[in-house]
This record gives C-alpha cells, sequence and structure tokens, in this order.
C-alpha cells in the first residue's frame, strides 16, 4: 500500500520538476503588420497634360464625387480622372469618355466650364462638347495641401498613377503600431455630392460630400483648414482672389442661395457671400468630433453625424437645426441612424446615404416628426443627388439611379456596376 | 471538422485492428477537472476524453474547456499509454488537436474589427491512475499544454487598409484530477 502512494507522489515530483522547466512555462507573442501603400509611377507633365482629353471610356473602378449638368454625369474615379456618362435617358446611362485627370477628386461645372484639381493645380476644361474636351488654362498651386511630401521634387515629373503594395513586418508585441510613412495612403472613400440650384442654373450640382462649390461668378473650395475663392467670372481664365482661414477639420461645402454652408468635424459654420470675395461667417453650430455633411433650404439645415475609419466618435445621427435665424441656428431634433454619409432633398423627400443601410428616404414635410419611408440595400452608400425625379447614389459597388417621380413607388431605374 | 474526421478515422482503425486479432476492446471515458498554470494567472480546465482501450493503449476523442488566458474549447484525439504497477497504473498521454473561441465574435469599435480564433492544441504528461473498483479508477496527471490564439485587428477604413496580427503561443502546466471508468 505504501508503495502505491510513495510512486504517485514521487513521479509527481519529477514531473513538476520537469514540466516546469523555462521551456515548458512560457507565454509567447509574435505581432506582425500588415500595411497596403501606394507607390507612385511619375510620367513627364508634358504627357500627362497632353492626355488630359477625351479618352476611351473606362470601366468605373474607384467612384468618387459625382456632378451633374444638363444630361450628363460626371464622375470623379477617385486620383485617376472624369467618366463622362451621358444620362440622357437615365434608364440607359451610357459611359461615353473620360479624362485622364490624374490626382483628381474634386469637380464643378459652370456653363460649358468644368473645373477640377489637378494634384496641386486647378484646371479649366471645355467640356461643350463632351467627346472632345479641351483644356483651357492650369493655374498653379491652388491647392498647396495637396502636395505628396516624402517622393522626389521635380517639377516636371507628375504622379499619374499608384502601384498598390502590400507588406507584413514583425513588430514586438510590446511595441507601439507603427504608422506609415512609406508611401502615399490615399482614401477611396470621399465620394460627394452637393445640391446648388435649380435647373436652369449655369452651374451643376454635385453632392453634399463636394468640397467645391459654384455662386455665380465664383467658386469656392475648402481645403482643411482654408475657404478659397476662385473668379470664374471669365471662364476659361479662373483666378484666386481670396483665401479664408477657416480652422482645422474642415469637410464639406454646401451653397444655398447667397450662404455657404460648411461641414467640419467639430461643427457647421455658415459664410455669407453677399460680398463674393469676402466671404463672413454669420453662424455656427458645434457638434461632437465627427464627420458631417451639411445640405440645406431655406429653414432648415440638415447635418449627418457619422463615426469610423478617419472620423473619430462613436455618433451616427442626422441633426436637423433650425436656420432661420442664421446667425444662431438652432438645434430642433436628432434621428438616430446607422452610418449616414451624404444627403440630398427635394421637396418634402429626404435622402440619405446610410452606409451599408443603403439608401434612405424619409418624408421630411416636418422637420420635428422626420419618417422612413423607404429603404433601398446597397453596400456603403456614400453620397447621393436628388434632382428632376432621379436620385442618383454612389455606392461601393455602383452608380444606381432612382425615379421618385411618384414617391410612394419609388424605383431602381438603372445602375452603372463597379468594376471589382 | 478535420480534427473530427481524422478521430473517427483512427477509432475506426482500433475497431479493424480489434477485428483482425480478436483481442478484448473496451470504452474508456477519462473525466477531469484541474487547473493550468504558466505566466498569465492560473485558470480552471476540465476535460473529457471517450474512446477504446486495446491493451495497454487507449485512442479518444477529447473535448474541454481551457480558461486559461482566454476561454477555449479544446477538441483532439487523446492517446494514452498504461504501464501496470501492480493493480494501478502510471501512464503516459499525448493529446493533440485545435482549441476553439468559446465567443468567436468580432467585435468592432468603429475603426477597426477586432477577431479572435484559437489554433493548435497539444499536451503530453504523464499521470497515475489508482484502481477504486473492477471497472473504474481515479486518476492524477501532470503535463506540459501548448495552446495557441491569434487575434487580429483590421482598419475598417478601404482607404487604410491594414491588419495587426498578433499570435500567442501559451505554453502552460496542466494539473489534473479525475474520473476513469
Amino acid at each position: 500500500m505504501k508503495n502505491y502512494i510513495i510512486k504517485p507522489i514521487a513521479l509527481f515530483y519529477i514531473a513538476v520538476i520537469l514540466f516546469s522547466q523555462q521551456s515548458c512555462v512560457k507565454d509567447t507573442c509574435t505581432k506582425t503588420y500588415t500595411y497596403t501603400w501606394f507607390e507612385p509611377l511619375y510620367k513627364t507633365a508634358e504627357e500627362v497634360r497632353a492626355n488630359i482629353k477625351s479618352n476611351a471610356a473606362r470601366v468605373v473602378v474607384n467612384p468618387g464625387k459625382i456632378y451633374i449638368k444638363g444630361s450628363y454625369i460626371f464622375l470623379n474615379e477617385v486620383n485617376k480622372g472624369i467618366h463622362i456618362i451621358d444620362n440622357s435617358n437615365p434608364a440607359v446611362p451610357k459611359n461615353i469618355a473620360f479624362i485622364d485627370l490624374p490626382g483628381n477628386v474634386d469637380i464643378a461645372v459652370r456653363n460649358n466650364m468644368l473645373y477640377a484639381d489637378f494634384y496641386t493645380d486647378l484646371v479649366a476644361i471645355d467640356i461643350s462638347a463632351p467627346l472632345n474636351v479641351v483644356v483651357k488654362k492650369f493655374v498653379n498651386n491652388v491647392f498647396p495641401e495637396r502636395f505628396y511630401y516624402g517622393f522626389p521634387v521635380d517639377s516636371n515629373m507628375i504622379i499619374y498613377d499608384w502601384v498598390k503594395k502590400t507588406e507584413t513586418i514583425d513588430i514586438g508585441c510590446n511595441n507601439q503600431n507603427p504608422v506609415n510613412w512609406g508611401g502615399v495612403l490615399f482614401n477611396s472613400a470621399d465620394a460627394g455630392m452637393i445640391k446648388s440650384g435649380a435647373g436652369a442654373s449655369p452651374v451643376g450640382i454635385s453632392g453634399s460630400l463636394a468640397r467645391f462649390a459654384l455662386i455665380s461668378n465664383y467658386m469656392y473650395t475648402i481645403s482643411n483648414a482654408a475657404l478659397r475663392v476662385i473668379d470664374v467670372a471669365v471662364a476659361e481664365s479662373p483666378a484666386v482672389v481670396n483665401t479664408v482661414n477657416l480652422g482645422w477639420g474642415i469637410e464639406t461645402i454646401f451653397p444655398f442661395k447667397d450662404k455657404l454652408f460648411i461641414g467640419s468635424n467639430t461643427g457647421m459654420f455658415i459664410y455669407s457671400v453677399q460680398n463674393p470675395v469676402s466671404p463672413a461667417m454669420q453662424g455656427t453650430f458645434n457638434h461632437v468630433r465627427t464627420c458631417d455633411p451639411v445640405i440645406a433650404d431655406d429653414n432648415y439645415a440638415y447635418v449627418t453625424l457619422h463615426s469610423g475609419t478617419r472620423c473619430s466618435g462613436f455618433t451616427n445621427q442626422l441633426d436637423v437645426l433650425d436656420i432661420s435665424n442664421i446667425q444662431n441656428p438652432q438645434l430642433i431634433k436628432t434621428y438616430l441612424l446607422t452610418n449616414p454619409r451624404g444627403l440630398s432633398k427635394d421637396g418634402n423627400l429626404l435622402f440619405i446615404c446610410d452606409g451599408n443601410d443603403g439608401l434612405k428616404v424619409f418624408n421630411a414635410a416636418d422637420p420635428n416628426s422626420i419618417s422612413l419611408m423607404k429603404q433601398f440595400a446597397m453596400p456603403e452608400a456614400s453620397d447621393v443627388i436628388a434632382f428632376n425625379d432621379i436620385a442618383l447614389v454612389i455606392a461601393k459597388d455602383g452608380l444606381y439611379q432612382y425615379d421618385y417621380s411618384n414617391p410612394a413607388d419609388i424605383k431602381l431605374i438603372s445602375k452603372i456596376a463597379v468594376q471589382n | 471538422m478535420k480534427y473530427l474526421l481524422l478521430m473517427l478515422t483512427c477509432i475506426l482503425f482500433c475497431c479493424n485492428v480489434y477485428a483482425q486479432h480478436n483481442q478484448p476492446v473496451v470504452f474508456n471515458s477519462y473525466n477531469s477537472i484541474g487547473f493550468v498554470a504558466g505566466k498569465s494567472p492560473v485558470a480552471f480546465a476540465a476535460q473529457t476524453e471517450n474512446g477504446l482501450k486495446y491493451s495497454n493503449w487507449f485512442l479518444g476523442a477529447g473535448f474541454g474547456m481551457d480558461n486559461y488566458f482566454i476561454k477555449t474549447l479544446p477538441l483532439y484525439l487523446a492517446v494514452k499509454k498504461e504501464f501496470l504497477i501492480k493493480k494501478n497504473s502510471l501512464f503516459l498521454y499525448v493529446n493533440a488537436g485545435g482549441n476553439f473561441i468559446a465567443k468567436d465574435k468580432e467585435t468592432k469599435n468603429g475603426f477597426t474589427a477586432i477577431s479572435t480564433k484559437g489554433g493548435f492544441y497539444a499536451e503530453a504528461g504523464a499521470g497515475y491512475k489508482i484502481k477504486t473498483t473492477n471497472r473504474s479508477s481515479i486518476y492524477f496527471s501532470i503535463g506540459n499544454s501548448v495552446k495557441q490564439i491569434r487575434q487580429a485587428e483590421t482598419s475598417l477604413d478601404t482607404g487604410f487598409p491594414y491588419t495587426y496580427e498578433t499570435k500567442y503561443k501559451l505554453s502552460r502546466i496542466a494539473f489534473k484530477a479525475g474520473y476513469q471508468f
């Protein structure tokens, strides 16, 4: 009996000694960081500028901001150029041409002149003949914030494309997460739009995420911190006439009558352009730190706040503001949403792109009691323009068009798919 | 699933061996509770192993719960070899398989998605089995247990894609006491 007890106890001690060795009791950790970055490919400035014309139509791969002018849709392909889509029959939109314009993310159209950013420069393009557009003027260094630091400075070389590269590196488990400075990580999510006026207007209509806005003879552009005033009275010869500092975190600009509604990540600013060369701030509305496209009508401003990605915070909602007293906008009601982005309003219909919830159409006849009428599923809906009974919606998988001439029966009439 | 298929294959193989040699094969069940101790705080663990005993060999499928570092559920193939010491026995054991996260739920914080997954699980050690009746015993064992956990933090910003992947390999001592029938 004694052996039966002594032997297991001996066994136990031997095992404890063996298994207690350093190699047996150890928590090891390995950590890797996998990131994607983009390495620039260069061409000479002459080559790139010579190619800014109506080239053969291309498939849409990474749609950005969208602009409507007449029966044409101008759809930005982020950092690559502009698709020209003949939308004379919204049920059968035709992708007819592509303007190669590296570094382009924003567009605006007045009469027959398209203004677009071209990295740090502004370019004016005559689009009277969409199949044969003509560059009229380059204005250098209008957008200095678009300069990509860290690349060879050679004024004769222009980045025309980016090569996607993926790299995995080992980092210690105790190290801070690294930040990639080895290339440019450009953002593909800023599809945007604005609505700027009636159909007879000489200017086009953009989405609520736009950073260019046209009022009369002036174009207003925003950077992260500044509002620039560009005189476009002579259409083919735009000229920067003023720069107004706004503070950091500026995201979107929406023109309405003689006002500019500027969305920043901490609030909404209202600027008067009664003196168009010197916009003057008239009112502000502060909110939590997050992203916030804004649109407005005579009495109300509609601000969507969303979290995620570059946007701080955890707020996802629609704020409706009473702007009848422009100096003192008042929040009248907040509506919780999922991840709202761009929005557009036509009459009593309010269209909101609510991220992966898709497009939501609300009855906004009473801003105190906005009610959901219809929801259309689509992935990562980002912006919408509702105009002339057609709602154009940008989503991750394509450009959708809905006919809302009968609000009780809103129908999808066409879709231009994005190539994955 | 591949571990289950492997276990089934082994059990069928054993049945085949038995059929060929016509020797007694009996069902055995090992059920234990215990704790695992390592560099992280000591944690509770429990296991059940069920299979066939042929001669002095046991082959079975095991399932358990392991609260060390993060709660996981090991699913594995268990092999034991007994050495009789009078009516009791010393045994050596090896377990190998996978461990699965009890709640494998992706969490999103607005900026990133964090998912946790299991990995391999292995354990080897020795034990002592004290016979209590003709068909049952109590036993104690000590072994070295290793489990792997992988955690991935992925950016939700499609314009700024990145992933941090952390792999933990946790090597511990496993102390167990159990009942076999």
